[in-house]
């Protein structure tokens, strides 16, 4: 009979009570479980799609949405440049490279972004299927795009107005597939790929429908970009570019490094509170495991007295105690690990649906070790002094009063 | 195998036991009588080792408990004492089974189910190894105290009043088994009771008063 199996047949003894001081730690460990999944997800995802680009530049407006949405495509944009004024940038000599992007129409929810060849060296996307768009109205599809509406190559679609679904579409302006690229895990899988000029002809024609737009289209006066990714020539470029673009012109220059990490403080403010709030679940399990141990060994103070006339030591008692704490809490913390897995998986799925991000359970981040190793503290915590209080068990005493 | 000598137990300044000599063989019995608080369940705690008078010498198997403490008490405890309380305290999350089993382990022995088994036999509750001690009948659960202080060949078994609560013939039996076990292992037996029918049985007695 081992001390082991003692200590685990006196939590089956109570199934309810050790139920409840599991199930109270496996929901405070999920919880923390699936912000860990969620937080470390979302900070891959803000710098992965944000790696190679030092500078954003659009029309004026909050930075942080020109961020958001030239970068993440996930807001509105702050509006559109014209092409003269970002013309005068190229060449710059502390820039490396410029990619334009024209932002402005969707299909099924996913964004079609007019740009060049260079955006795709940003993310190291590679073609799957097909090629680059070469022609007006050519497409190339992300990954996600392709997999999610089931386009091939050679396909026809047709965009439609705005960045959401369920503009008016663009029917004289159909799209045809030419190439699909293979799965980054960043933001490219998730867009419509096509030439600047496509975006540009969609919308002549639009206006000249609508009858808005008088611009001669042939020169760069009329024709407009949303805005500009960049990168330095140097780092150092970040001390004088960025506010030279802000004060001389009608263009706004934001850092996504900066933005990001703002961004982040926000989220992580909410985030913040609901690891508070599962730190209070653990701390509330911590507390009915420390008053369920502690009433057991009041309704066990005989046993442990026998166990001592049976030859037991003090500190054998003191050890099966603390092991039923330690038992509860690794319990605990294995349920909520599974638990809290689960449940981000589950939100993946319904995030998935959303199209706003991919969202997985099926990834371990290393603080669940840090995880597990606070949860079996919280449960030698909580058995500390019922076991001091096994340990100092007065067999004489205890057995005289019955 | 029990000499006990020059014995005095105080709580604070009461003197609750005194008891200038006394001695038991190996294989003899003897009860212990007394009204209630004439030091009955001192001296029981006394010879069984878990509670050190305040004057005197214990001394079982020719080793004296006065010299032992921590660990060396409670291993000599386990090996050389057993105790039938009269409350039985079993232990009611483990199997009868385990319970023997248990007390092995506690006593520093590694547990030998046969060994178990075969007493469970000898007290014909072999059927009911796999129950849980709740199961039990009143008469089943003292026979497996029985058998839990005598599993590991004690040179002493104490009973404390092992017969109270019992009928007529359970009470018959309880204090043969419990005979009849001490003899198999050579131990000597003492009896704490006020239970007339015991004393028809063992003619020596040690009389406290208070």
């Amino acid at each position: 009979m081992k001390l082991f199996q003692l200590a685990l047949a006196y939590l089956r003894h109570r199934p309810l009570n050790t139920f409840l001081n599991v199930i109270l730690l496996a929901l405070g460990v999920a919880m923390i479980v699936v912000l860990l999944l969620f937080s470390a997800q979302v900070e891959d995802r803000l710098t992965r799609d944000s790696r190679g680009i030092d500078m954003v530049v659009g029309a004026k407006g909050s930075p942080l949405q020109l961020i958001l949405s030239s970068i993440y495509q996930i807001d509105m944009p702050t509006g559109n440049i014209s092409l003269s004024d970002a013309k005068k940038l190229i060449g710059h000599p502390m820039i490396k490279t410029i990619v334009p992007l024209a932002l402005g129409d969707a299909f099924r929810g996913f964004r079609i972004v007019g740009t060049e060849p260079g955006y795709l060296k940003l993310y190291d996307a590679k073609l799957a299927q097909g090629e680059l768009w070469s022609k007006p109205l050519d497409a190339t599809l992300g990954a996600a795009v392709a997999k999610k509406t089931g386009l091939k190559l050679g396909d026809t679609f047709t965009g439609s107005h705005g960045l959401g679904a369920g503009g008016g579409e663009h029917q004289a302006a159909p799209f045809k597939v030419v190439g699909i690229l293979a799965e980054t895990g960043s933001v490219a899988d998730r867009l419509v790929l096509t030439g600047i000029d496509s975006v540009w002809k969609i919308h002549e024609h639009h206006a000249e429908e609508d009858k808005h737009d008088e611009h001669e289209t042939e020169s760069n006066d009329g024709k407009e970009v949303t805005s500009l990714l960049i990168q330095y020539r140097s780092p150092l470029a970040g001390a004088s570019l960025p506010r030279e673009i802000n004060s001389q012109s009608a263009m706004q220059a934001a850092s996504p490094a900066f933005e990001t990490a703002r961004l982040l403080s926000l989220v992580g403010f909410g985030i913040d509170t609901l690891r508070a709030f599962a730190i209070v679940l653990m701390a509330s399990a911590l507390l009915s495991m420390f008053i369920a141990l502690t009433n057991t060994l009041d309704e066990r103070r005989y046993d442990l007295a026998i166990m001592r006339t049976l030859g037991a030591g003090n500190v054998w008692l003191f050890a099966l105690v603390l092991l039923q704490g330690v038992l509860l809490a690794g319990l605990g913390a294995l349920i909520g690990i599974a638990l809290g897995h689960l449940a981000a998986q589950g939100l993946g799925m319904w995030f998935n649906i959303t199209q706003q991000m991919a969202f997985t359970g099926l990834t371990w981040v290393k603080e669940e070790f840090w995880l597990i190793a606070v949860a079996i503290s919280v449960g030698i915590i909580a058995a500390i002094l019922p076991a001091i209080r096994a340990y100092r068990t007065d067999i004489a005493k205890t057995l005289a009063k019955e | 195998m029990i000499e006990l000598t020059n014995i005095r137990h105080r709580y604070g300044d009461r003197v609750v036991l005194t008891l200038p000599e006394f001695q038991l063989g190996a294989d003899e019995e003897c009860l212990i009588l007394g009204s209630s608080g004439s030091g009955k369940t001192t001296l029981l705690h006394v010879l069984a080792g878990i509670l050190k008078p305040s004057e005197g010498e214990v001394k079982i198997g020719g080793t004296s408990l006065n010299t032992m403490n921590g660990t060396a008490l409670d291993r000599f405890r386990g090996q050389n004492i057993g105790i039938v309380l009269q409350k039985l305290h079993l232990i009611a999350p483990i199997s009868v089974l385990q319970n023997l089993l248990l007390a092995q382990t506690l006593s520093g022995r590694p547990s030998d189910e046969d060994s178990a088994m075969e007493l469970l036999e000898n007290l014909g509750i072999a059927a009911l190894s796999k129950n849980k001690p709740t199961q039990l009948s009143h008469g089943q659960a003292q026979r497996l105290a029985i058998a839990r202080a005598v599993i590991n060949q004690p040179k002493l078994l104490i009973a404390d009043e092992p017969t109270s609560n019992l009928d007529d013939k359970h009470a018959e039996e309880a204090l043969q088994i419990l005979r009849s076990q001490a003899h198999a292992c050579g131990a000597a037996l003492v009896l704490a009771t006020h239970d007339a029918r015991v004393k028809e049985h063992i003619a020596r007695r040690l009389e406290l008063s208070p």
